[in-house]
């Protein structure tokens, strides 16, 4: 086994990597022990779960650990720093490592791919948390045709799903996330969204959810509750309260099998593409979307991209400028015109029967065409560039990593997401990419933002690059980003999806009534995993045993 | 990893139904090991291989010029490189799991890469 040590003294690659600009090595941060776990406890608890998944699959080493850190952490790896990691294949695996960790106080944080870069990736919230990693669990337990859905566990990716379904020749399309290596499950789980017209996982596709509780206990939802039920994964709600959403963005069950609701594919498919010169252009474009997405006229979850984000999949700063801080009006103007894009960008695509999609072009032709300076690109004008076709791969559901060049900007570089919601309105849109630009650049970095319009909403997807590695710029980061989340709180705005580092935060931000959904969330806590060992702080809620003090 | 487990990781998913009917209809061929290519095409060549579009390849011609950009085509590629690479991440490159890619699928990935030249 090549350790990091070794690697680092021994191979002539290491010297040729750190050569490279900015460079740093991974650096590992020693595994840190449960709280009031004692080490010989812990160790027992770790062998227990070797007995239950085989010793290969228990993972304590320094160099395995590695890929539990956040690997985009704004704070030093000893922050999520995990205990160790245990990697089931079945529930009944998961329903015994979790009666170890009840009867030694364990916590364990639940991954399913571990893809959420940007938002935390792999690492839990707590440092010492056992990493509860079901990437293994990677089985597409059916496909239905007829009824256009799909039932996955939780190690499933995009990609897989996408593979599958074109190798046994299914004509049902999936909605991915921009990195096609994330997880069918984690993303909804997440509430996270795609591109498509099923853009909106959680409200368009879930169906039916297999949960374990942390006493054990399979629970199947909706429909699911009824033995060889017949509609499990075509009607979500079954009888009596509907529980699924509390299974996302919580640390409530782990979520072990989820029907996924899919599009059959259309008929006919066109993606497009406009442009808008200005800046100020978010605001009439945002109002032209509206009407056009309440009534289904655009059916995608729709995107109005920033300059710098399309400038990112095709080239990097340095090719327009090599200084410090923020890329400067005339490197902008420079990109605009090589690139051929605008300040704004939007991407749509039409569906359906050609007769369908020759009636409503003209329409959508028309509202946004009246904007000032609205340039019009279909595929053919756009071929061979990355821009355009990564999007419209995207909007029918084609997984690629494309987006990731958005950290391929500057030098070993991540990135952290902040995502406020407003309506879709365009003096909102403004106001919000006015002031969040505005503090971006006053704090060094670039504007990387786009915002999708799923349907009645705008998701306002802030995800600005930062270089790993260097502890004063990531403090910085989290400086901005937490006074955004302050910002954005004052404005109205509330954040749908945040990183490690902002969950209590935004937790916070919801402090209405004195806090009363917070408690309520706190009682659903106790009540439900009553020895509060699953996701201590996932989206700021904590086990009443730890009270609020956690780091 | 044990042979056993190794074994089970062997493809990255085991479909256990297909196609019509909401139960189980079509049984899943019996895992099959990926061999180096089917690996690099599976994790590596969205972001590394050649052309527009590619991340990894679009960063590398920055740190490293556009001759050595490309993975595949690139000099000196050792497969200690590509071991070191893939487990402890490489700048913007997150490491990756064991149970993502084995250490057995890793040494065939990294022999494809190293000897795809």
């Amino acid at each position: 086994m090549l350790t990091r040590r070794h690697f680092v003294q021994g191979s002539a690659a290491a010297t040729a990597f750190a050569a490279l600009p900015g460079t740093r090595v991974a650096s590992a941060a020693p595994a840190a022990l449960p709280a009031h776990v004692p080490p010989r406890d812990f160790a027992g608890a770790l062998d227990a779960m070797r007995a239950i998944v085989g010793r290969g699959w228990v993972f304590a080493d320094e160099l395995s650990l590695l890929g539990y850190h956040d690997h985009f952490a704004m704070k030093p790896p000893e922050a999520h720093a995990a205990s160790a990691a245990v990697a089931p294949r079945t529930v009944e695996e998961i329903q015994r490592i979790l009666e170890v960790a009840r009867d030694h106080g364990i916590p364990v944080w639940t991954i399913s791919t571990g893809r959420n870069l940007g938002y935390g990736g792999a690492a839990p919230r707590m440092a010492g948390t056992l990493v509860l990693d079901l990437k293994r669990m990677n089985r597409i337990v059916e496909v239905n045709e007829k009824h256009a859905y799909a039932v996955v566990e939780p190690g499933v990716s995009y990609k897989d799903l996408y593979a599958h379904l074109q190798r046994i020749g299914s004509k049902l399309w999936i909605d991915c996330a921009a990195p096609g290596w994330g997880g069918v499950v984690g993303n909804l789980l997440d509430r996270g969204v795609g591109y498509t017209p099923m853009g909106e996982h959680f409200l368009l596709q879930q169906c039916g959810m297999q949960v374990v509780l942390s006493d054990g206990t399979v629970v199947d939802t909706g429909l699911g509750g009824q033995s060889g039920t017949a509609a499990l994964h075509a009607y979500r709600y079954g009888h009596g309260p509907w529980v699924d959403g509390l299974f996302t963005q919580s640390n409530f069950g782990v979520v072990t099998r989820l029907g996924v609701q899919l599009m059959p594919e259309p008929p006919g498919y066109r993606p497009y593409m406009v442009t808008f010169p200005d800046e100020d252009a978010i605001e009439p474009l945002t109002e032209a979307i509206r009407p056009l997405k309440l009534a289904q006229i655009i059916p995608n979850a729709a995107t109005s991209t920033e300059l710098l984000w399309e400038a990112a999949v095709e080239v990097r700063k340095d090719q327009y400028f090599d200084g410090d801080g923020p890329t400067p009006d005339s490197a902008r103007r420079k990109i605009k015109a090589d690139l051929g894009v605008g300040e704004w960008n939007f991407y749509g695509a039409l569906y359906g029967s050609p007769e369908t999609m020759d009636a409503t072009w003209p329409i959508i032709r028309d509202a946004l065409g009246a904007i000032k300076g609205a340039r019009f690109f279909m595929a053919e004008d756009k071929k061979g560039r990355p821009s355009f076709e990564y999007r419209a791969r995207l909007m029918r559901g084609v997984p690629n990593m494309t987006e990731f060049g958005t950290v391929a900007w500057i030098p070993n570089a991540g990135h952290v997401g902040f995502g406020p919601v407003v309506p879709v309105d365009g003096a909102l849109a403004l106001a919000q990419y006015r002031k969040v630009r505005q503090l971006t650049n006053a704090a060094g970095f670039d504007y990387f933002g786009e915002f999708i319009v799923g349907w009645r909403d705008m998701h306002h997807i802030f995800m600005p690059a930062f270089t790993l590695g260097d502890p004063a710029e990531g403090a910085r980061l989290l400086r901005l980003v937490e006074a955004l989340v302050d910002d954005a709180a004052r404005d109205g705005y509330g954040v749908y999806r945040t990183h490690l580092d902002l969950m209590d935060k935004v937790a916070g931000s919801y402090g209405w009534n004195e806090g009363a959904l917070a408690k309520f969330n706190g009682r659903l806590k106790a009540a439900i995993d009553p020895a509060g060992i699953l996701a201590p702080g996932k989206s700021g809620i904590w086990p009443a045993a730890r009270g609020q003090s956690h780091e | 990893m044990n042979e056993g487990a190794a074994t089970l990781m062997a493809l990255a998913v085991i479909a256990l139904s297909a196609c019509s009917g909401n139960v189980p209809s079509q049984s899943a061929k019996a895992p099959r090991a990926m061999t180096g290519k089917e690996l690099y095409d599976h994790w590596c060549a969205d972001c590394h291989d050649a052309g527009p579009g590619h991340p990894g390849t679009l960063r590398l011609a920055g740190d490293m010029g556009e001759d050595n950009a490309v993975l595949l085509k690139r000099n000196g590629l050792d497969a200690e490189t590509v071991r070191y690479a893939v487990r402890n991440g490489f700048q913007m490159m997150p490491p990756f799991r064991q149970t993502e890619i084995s250490d057995e699928e890793l040494d065939r990935l990294a022999v494809y890469m190293v000897n795809r030249k």
